[in-house]
């Protein structure tokens, strides 16, 4: 099954520059996983010369992230996060006492867990929340949610490959090699 | 003219239930398109537009019976053709509605896993049968009367229950707030 969201938007490997999207080859693939809906949405995308419109591409992913989040809610996930990583967090605490910890969720979209774990305050106020996604719009929609909500969490743009070169990436990227992680995706 | 106990409880349980269907509607309608955390009071305006929904619609609904038992020669007879109706439709609501409302409190007041089996078992499958049931409502209603009273009370029924989720969402809830 494809996910049409991974098809709408594409990256330049190791950059968070984003490339433009053909709509004749999204089709192409909707089409050959059979899935008819998702290809009926894509027609329905504009385009100039055959390049899928950022813009309003972005704006299909900000509404289907809004439902995303709703699903995540009415199935408590921010919760279950929470009761999840909580024994592991205390665990981490003891171990190494004093030292920096982050909770990151790797594509976090709309970053409705991070923001919902710093709303609730599951965590103490030693463990930095950090929400990651390679779309600029979500992040962007994910900072305004929280600034709102004035939430103690931030949101970082980054395209970060495959799982192996996570952890070297994130504390790259952070600007720290001495926190200990736990890491969501 | 006698009357029964049913000739209010009926149409006092419709009400009752086409209320209760408007407060959801409306929290549906709303619902996914404000990411905030906190925002009791964004649901809270969202359960109160559905709720002035179904007031119109049972408003509408009322003002057809009335006018109609108010021009007819046999108005006994009529009422209780309505009432029939009404206890056919409550036939098929009834026992969705105390499922749901069961699942509702299991929801809010049972521990985490087994809150969330109410959500994944009944509260989800339930939501999408919504519109079916409402129909069959209507259909089970209208079918058995042969008289258009009945018939055109229950389409305008589930006619006006079944528009009130898309058009709060048009008019309120189109875009992300």
């Amino acid at each position: 099954m494809i996910e049409l969201s991974d098809l709408l938007v594409a990256y330049e490997p190791g950059t968070s520059n984003r490339l433009p999207v053909r709509r004749s080859e999204v089709l192409e693939r909707l089409r050959e996983a059979g899935d008819k809906r998702g290809a009926k949405i894509v027609e329905q995308l504009p385009s100039q010369n055959d390049v899928l419109d950022p813009v309003a591409v972005d704006s299909v992913l900000l509404r289907a992230h809004g439902e995303l989040q709703r699903l995540s809610e009415e199935h408590r996930h921010g919760q279950r996060v929470a009761r999840l990583l909580s024994p592991l967090l205390r665990s981490i605490t003891e171990w190494t006492p004093g030292e920096p910890l982050w909770v990151v969720d790797i594509g976090c979209g709309l970053g409705y867990v991070i923001r919902y774990l710093a709303a609730s305050r599951s965590f103490g106020r030693d463990v930095e929340l950090v929400g990651v996604d390679q779309n600029a719009a979500l992040i962007a929609e994910a900072r305004r949610l929280a600034a709102d909500e004035r939430l103690r969490c931030r949101f970082v743009v980054a395209v970060l490959g495959v799982r192996p070169q996570l952890a070297e990436r994130f504390v790259q990227m952070l600007g720290s090699d001495s926190a200990r992680w736990t890491v969501m995706s | 003219m006698s009357w029964h106990a049913t000739d209010v409880t009926v149409p006092a349980g419709l009400c009752l239930l086409a209320v209760l269907d408007g407060v959801f509607a409306g929290f549906r309608a709303a619902a996914g398109r404000n990411a905030r955390i906190h925002r009791a009071r964004y649901h809270r305006r969202a359960s109160l537009r559905g709720l002035f929904a179904s007031l119109v619609v049972l408003t509408l609904v009322a003002a057809w019976t009335l006018a109609a038992l108010a021009l007819s020669s046999r108005r006994g007879e009529l009422y209780s053709q309505l009432r029939g109706g009404g206890v056919r439709m409550l036939a098929v609501y009834g026992p969705y509605a105390v499922l749901v409302l069961i699942a509702l409190a299991g929801y809010v007041l049972l521990p985490f896993n087994a809150a969330n089996f109410m959500m994944v078992l009944i509260l989800g499958p339930f939501t999408l049968a919504r519109p079916w049931i409402t129909i069959a409502g209507g259909v089970s209603a209208a079918w058995s009367s042969r008289n258009t009273v009945v018939q055109t009370a229950a389409i305008l029924a589930v006619a006006g229950m079944l528009c009130i989720e898309p058009v709060l969402h048009r008019c309120f809830y189109d875009r992300p707030v």
